[in-house]
C-alpha cells in the first residue's frame, strides 16, 4: 500500500496537533504556515518535530514545515485545513490555485466550508476532481504549551465526518480512522450539511451568554460557562433550542443528532437526561474551564457562523425558527452588530437560488 | 371634599393616611375578604404612616359595600396593583355618579380600560378619569393601621380625561400630598402610560441576568447586582425606542433619566448605572428577585406589549421591545403578546391613533 501523504494547512493549536498525531503514525506530513515567519515557525521549520501531551502523549517528525502553499500541497494527497472559520476564506484563495484532481480536502470542524470552498472555487473558474471532508467539531480540546508541543485537554471518543461527494466518506474515514486508531473514532454522516447542523455549538454556547451577560460582564475572569452559565433552566431552554435544529433538519431531510446524545457521544456515556445533569456528570470535560466575555466568540463566531445561516436554512425551507432568530436579534442588539447580514448568509455560501433539494445535492 | 380608596394594600392604606392627615373624610373598601385587619380597621378607624413620613389620622370609614363605599364620594382613587382593575371595575362601574372623579395609581392602561367596560355595561356617565405615572411612594404594611413608607418621590406625574380637567384634579389631589409628593401634569392618558419607568428598568436587566437570579434570587439586587454599565446602555436604548415612539404618537415623554431624577432627586449623572449608584439612588437596599417575578410576568404583557403594539399601530417598527416580549414568552413558555394588553384588550383596536389620543384626552 502506497504511504498516503499529509499537508496541514494551519499552524494554531489544533493544526499542530494534527501534525503530531500523523507524525506519531510514522506518515508524512508537512505544516503550512499561513501567516508570517515567527520565531515558533522558524524552530519547528529547523527541528521538524511536534508533540502532544496531556490526555495522550505521542508525537514524531514532520516531512516539512513552510510558508509556500505550492510546495506544501505538491503530491499531497490528504490537505487539512485546521484553522478558526474566519480563516477558511483567505486560506481556500490561496490554496485553490493549486489544487490537483484526486486530492482530498478535510476541514476541521467544517463550518459550512464545503459550500464556501465550492463557491470560490466556481469563482475562481478552477475545476477539480477533489474530494472536501468536513468534521463537527474538532478532535480534542488543546492549546500550544511551547513552539512543538501542544497540551491536549481532553480527547473526544468519537465525532461524525461528512465527505462530498459521499460515496468517497468511507475512503476518506478509513485513512483518518487509521491515523487516529486508538484514540478518536470518526463516524460516517450523510452529507456535508448535516456535519455543518451537528456543530453543537450553535446550541451549548450563545443562549447561556446571553442569559448570563449581566454576570459575566461583572465576573468574567471567574466565570465557568458551562459550570455557572448553565443552570437548570437555561439547560430547558437551550434543550428547546436544540430540538428546533432537530426539526430544521427533519424538514431539510437531515438526520442531526441530538446534543445531548452529541456530548454523549464525544466524552463518554451515562444516563443524564439533561445538558445540566451531563455537565455536572463525571464525563463532564467543563469542570475547569474559566473565562468569559459578553464579546466572546460564543456570540461573535457562532451566532453569525452556525445559528444564521441555520436559521435562513429553515427560513428558505418554509419554517419558522423562533429560538434561533430570538438568539440572533438578542446578539445583534447587545454587540450592535447586523448578525444576519453579516454573519453566513446563504449568499455567502453562494445557495441563495438553490433550491433545498439543489443545496442537499451540492454537499452530498 | 369626600374621598373613597378603592384596595386595601400597602399602596391604598397609605393613601387612606395621607387624607386623613388632611382632615378629610375618606372611607377605605376592602375588594376581597373580610381579613382580621380589615375588621381592626373597620373597629379603630385610624390609619398611620412612619418612615420616610410621619402622619395619619381618622377615617371616615371602612366597608366591604361598594355602594356606601362611593356613595358621595367626590374622589374614587383606585389604589391596586393592575390586574385588579378589570375586576375592580365591574363592581364600581354600576355605582358611578355623573361628576365622580376616578383617579388611578398608577395608571397602567386603565382607562381605556374603564372606558370600554363602561361601553359595554351600557353605562354612560359624566365621570373624570385620571392616572398617575407611579405610586407616589414604595411602602409596605408594617402592622394592620400602619403602613411604613421606605421611600417618598419628590414629583409624579398625572393626566386626566378630559383633559381640560386636569388642573382642576391636580390641585385637590397636591392639597392632598402638600408638603409631601407634588403631582405635575400631563397632557393626557396615555402620556402617563408611557411614563411608566418598570417598562425600562425591569424587564431587560431580569433577562440579561436570567442564569444569576435563578442561582441566587434570594441576594441578587435587581438594580445593584442587574443593572451593569452594559446592560444600562442598552436599556437606555429601549428607552430611546419608547420615547421615539411617544414622539409617534405626538407625546411628550421624559427619558428614564430625567424621570428619576424628578422622582428621587437629581444629580448629574448621565446613565441609568451611575443614577442607580448615586447617593439619590432609593435602590441600594431592594433585595430578591426571581425569574417568574413580575419584572416579566406583569411588565412585559402590561407595559412593553401595549407601548409596543401601539407602535406597530402608527406604522413604527419597536424592535427592542418586541425581541423584550419574546424572549420573556420564550423563558416563560407564554405567549406574552397575544395574552398580554392588546389593542383589543384596551378597546381600540380599530381606532385610528388620532381617535386613541383623542380618547383619553
Amino acid at each position: 500500500m502506497k504511504t498516503t501523504k499529509f499537508t496541514v494547512l494551519g499552524s494554531g493549536n489544533g493544526a499542530r496537533a494534527w501534525c503530531a498525531q500523523i507524525a506519531a503514525k510514522g506518515l508524512p506530513v508537512v505544516m503550512w504556515e499561513p501567516l508570517e515567519a515567527t520565531e515558533d515557525y522558524l524552530k519547528l521549520k529547523e527541528e521538524k518535530e511536534i508533540y502532544l501531551e496531556g490526555d495522550m502523549n505521542i508525537g514524531g517528525s514532520l516531512a516539512g514545515v513552510t510558508m509556500d502553499v505550492q510546495e506544501a500541497m505538491d503530491g499531497a494527497e490528504f490537505i487539512l485545513v485546521i484553522v478558526p472559520s474566519f480563516a477558511h476564506e483567505p486560506i481556500f484563495r490561496k490554496m485553490i490555485p493549486q489544487l490537483k484532481d484526486g486530492q482530498n480536502i478535510v476541514v476541521v470542524p467544517g463550518n459550512f466550508a464545503g459550500f464556501r470552498l465550492k463557491k470560490m472555487m466556481k469563482e475562481a473558474g478552477v475545476e477539480r476532481n477533489i474530494t472536501i471532508s468536513e468534521m463537527t467539531t474538532m478532535p480534542y480540546a488543546c492549546r500550544i504549551r511551547n513552539y512543538k508541543t501542544v497540551t491536549v485537554y481532553k480527547k473526544k471518543f468519537a465525532l461524525g465526518m461528512g465527505t462530498s461527494p459521499k460515496d468517497r466518506n468511507g475512503y476518506v474515514m478509513d485513512i483518518l480512522n487509521d491515523v487516529f486508531a486508538g484514540y478518536v473514532k470518526y463516524l460516517p454522516a450523510d452529507n456535508l450539511l448535516q456535519v455543518d447542523l451537528d456543530n453543537g455549538n450553535c446550541i451549548v454556547h450563545p443562549l447561556p451568554v446571553l442569559l448570563n451577560y449581566g454576570e459575566i460582564e461583572k465576573n468574567g475572569d471567574t466565570y465557568r460557562h458551562y459550570i455557572d452559565g448553565i443552570t437548570p433552566l437555561i439547560s430547558e431552554q437551550i434543550m428547546k433550542m436544540d430540538e428546533e435544529r432537530i426539526s430544521i433538519g427533519k424538514k431539510l431531510g437531515l438526520e442531526l443528532t441530538p446534543n445531548l446524545t452529541q456530548l454523549k457521544m464525544f466524552y463518554g456515556q451515562n444516563d443524564s437526561e439533561t445538558i445540566y445533569d451531563y455537565v455536572h456528570s463525571p464525563e463532564s470535560p467543563y469542570f475547569d474551564l474559566v473565562g468569559q466575555s459578553v464579546n466572546s466568540r460564543y456570540l461573535k463566531e457562532d451566532v453569525p457562523g452556525i445559528v444564521v445561516p441555520l436559521m435562513l436554512l429553515a427560513k428558505k425551507a418554509g419554517m419558522e425558527a423562533p429560538i434561533c432568530e430570538l438568539v440572533v436579534k438578542l446578539a445583534s442588539q447587545l454587540h450592535g452588530v447586523d448578525y444576519v447580514a453579516e454573519g453566513t448568509n446563504l449568499k455567502t455560501l453562494g445557495i441563495e437560488d438553490l433550491t433545498i433539494e439543489e443545496i442537499v445535492r451540492m454537499v452530498s | 371634599m369626600r374621598f373613597a380608596v378603592l384596595g386595601s394594600g400597602n399602596g391604598a392604606r397609605a393613601w387612606c393616611a395621607q387624607i386623613a392627615a388632611k382632615g378629610y373624610p375618606v372611607v377605605m373598601w376592602e375588594p376581597l375578604e373580610e381579613t382580621d385587619d380589615f375588621k381592626k380597621i373597620r373597629e379603630e378607624k385610624e390609619m398611620f404612616l412612619e418612615g420616610n413620613m410621619s402622619l395619619g389620622g381618622k377615617l371616615a370609614g371602612a366597608t366591604m359595600d361598594i355602594a356606601e363605599a362611593m356613595e358621595g364620594a367626590d374622589y374614587l382613587l383606585v389604589i391596586v396593583p393592575s390586574f385588579a382593575h378589570e375586576p375592580i371595575f365591574k363592581k364600581m362601574i354600576p355605582h358611578l355618579k355623573d361628576g365622580q372623579n376616578v383617579v388611578v395609581v398608577p395608571g397602567n392602561f386603565a382607562g381605556f380600560r374603564l372606558k370600554k367596560m363602561m361601553d359595554e355595561m351600557g353605562v354612560e356617565k359624566d365621570i373624570i378619569i385620571s392616572e398617575t405615572d407611579t405610586m407616589p411612594y414604595a411602602c409596605r404594611i408594617d402592622t394592620y393601621n400602619t403602613v411604613m413608607v421606605f421611600k417618598k418621590k419628590y414629583k409624579i406625574r398625572m393626566g386626566t380625561c378630559p383633559s381640560a380637567k386636569n388642573a382642576e384634579v391636580l390641585d385637590v389631589i397636591n392639597d392632598a400630598f402638600d408638603g409631601h409628593v407634588e403631582f405635575l401634569p400631563a397632557k393626557n392618558l396615555l402620556e402617563v402610560d408611557f411614563e411608566n419607568i418598570n417598562y425600562t428598568l425591569h424587564p431587560f436587566p431580569v433577562i440579561l441576568n436570567y442564569g444569576e437570579i435563578e442561582k441566587n434570587g434570594k441576594t441578587f439586587r435587581h438594580y445593584m447586582d442587574g443593572i451593569t454599565p452594559e446592560a444600562s446602555k442598552k436599556m437606555w436604548k429601549m428607552d430611546e425606542e419608547r420615547l421615539a415612539i411617544g414622539r409617534k404618537l405626538g407625546l411628550e415623554l421624559q427619558d428614564v433619566l430625567t424621570q428619576l431624577k424628578m422622582y428621587y432627586g437629581d444629580n448629574d449623572t448621565t446613565t441609568i448605572y451611575d443614577y442607580v449608584n448615586s447617593d439619590q439612588s432609593p435602590y441600594k437596599d431592594l433585595v430578591g428577585q426571581s425569574i417568574m417575578g413580575r419584572y416579566l410576568a406583569e411588565d412585559v404583557p402590561g407595559v412593553v406589549v401595549p407601548i409596543m403594539l401601539l407602535a406597530e399601530k402608527a406604522g413604527m417598527d419597536a424592535p427592542i421591545s418586541r425581541l423584550v416580549a419574546e424572549i420573556a414568552s420564550l423563558l416563560h413558555d407564554r405567549d406574552y403578546i397575544g395574552g398580554g394588553t392588546t389593542l383589543e384588550t384596551l378597546g381600540i383596536a380599530e381606532k385610528t391613533v388620532d381617535e386613541i389620543i383623542e380618547m383619553i384626552s
